[in-house]
């Protein structure tokens, strides 16, 4: 496949596989999924409690978030916090620099 | 049963605007949850330049108001997208990208001195080869 296709195409295909291999094995696996959900009520209420400190507006602010994020929309959540993932930790730049250069897809090209 | 009765009781209409009702909720929830994040974010700015107090507590509210339902949101909504999307880090992958340039092939490669294995230097020997001996 290297070299064959666009590196921009691929670079969208790498990132985009990288953001639905949770969804895949939350699918595949029930355990995986429910341990997910249990990360990202964890990560939500964290995030809240950083913000707005220990108390019951704490509780009541995570149980929104985590119903409308990780209940009601799972499936949008997990690719998006995978993509932020990603990004945040740097591997996007790892992604980017290790696509097939202008030479490589010329001579692979020319093969 | 009556054929017509049975065609209402499947309700099409309802069959074909079902998907798009069930995105425009999902769309709705996702807005919501944006504003709340963006609230989130308005008490974070608020109370680290001003502590805590009922008078922070009414700035935060008339921040808030102004900054997700009065006429100004849109703006203020699109700016906060910016400023998250920089504070979430995508603005080194954009820097990436313009540096890497994928969508022209992307940079390096050969003619600013890139790697040439073994292989491919022999291979090109023989083709000038090929080439000088045909003259």
């Amino acid at each position: 496949m290297r070299g064959f296709l666009p590196p921009m195409i691929l670079l969208v295909l790498v990132f985009v596989v990288l953001m639905i291999i949770p969804l895949i094995l939350a699918e595949l696996f029930d355990t995986f999924k429910w341990l997910l959900i249990v990360y990202f009520c964890i990560t939500v209420f964290l995030f809240v409690k950083r913000i707005l400190g220990g108390g019951i507006i704490t509780y009541i602010v995570s149980g929104i978030l985590i119903y409308i994020f990780v209940i009601r929309l799972f499936y949008l959540f997990v690719p998006l916090y995978m993509l932020y993932l990603i990004v945040s930790l740097g591997l996007s730049g790892i992604i980017v620099f290790g696509m097939p250069g202008r030479g490589t897809a010329r001579k692979a090209a020319a093969r | 049963m009556d054929p017509l009765t049975i065609l209402a009781s499947l309700n099409p209409l309802d069959w074909l605007l079902k998907p798009a009702t069930d995105i425009m909720d999902s769309v709705n929830l996702l807005i919501l949850g944006f504003k709340i994040v963006v609230l989130l974010f308005i008490v974070q700015f608020v109370r680290g330049r001003f502590g805590g107090g009922p008078i922070v507590t009414i700035l935060i509210l008339v921040l808030g108001y102004v900054m997700l339902f009065s006429n100004l949101a849109p703006i203020f909504t699109t700016a906060m997208f910016i400023y998250l999307f920089i504070i979430f880090g995508f603005s080194m992958l954009v820097m990436d990208l313009v540096i890497a340039k994928p969508w022209a092939g992307g940079g390096g490669g050969e003619e600013e001195g890139g790697h040439t294995t073994g292989r491919e230097y022999s291979e090109r020997l023989a083709k000038n080869r090929a080439v000088r001996g045909r003259f």
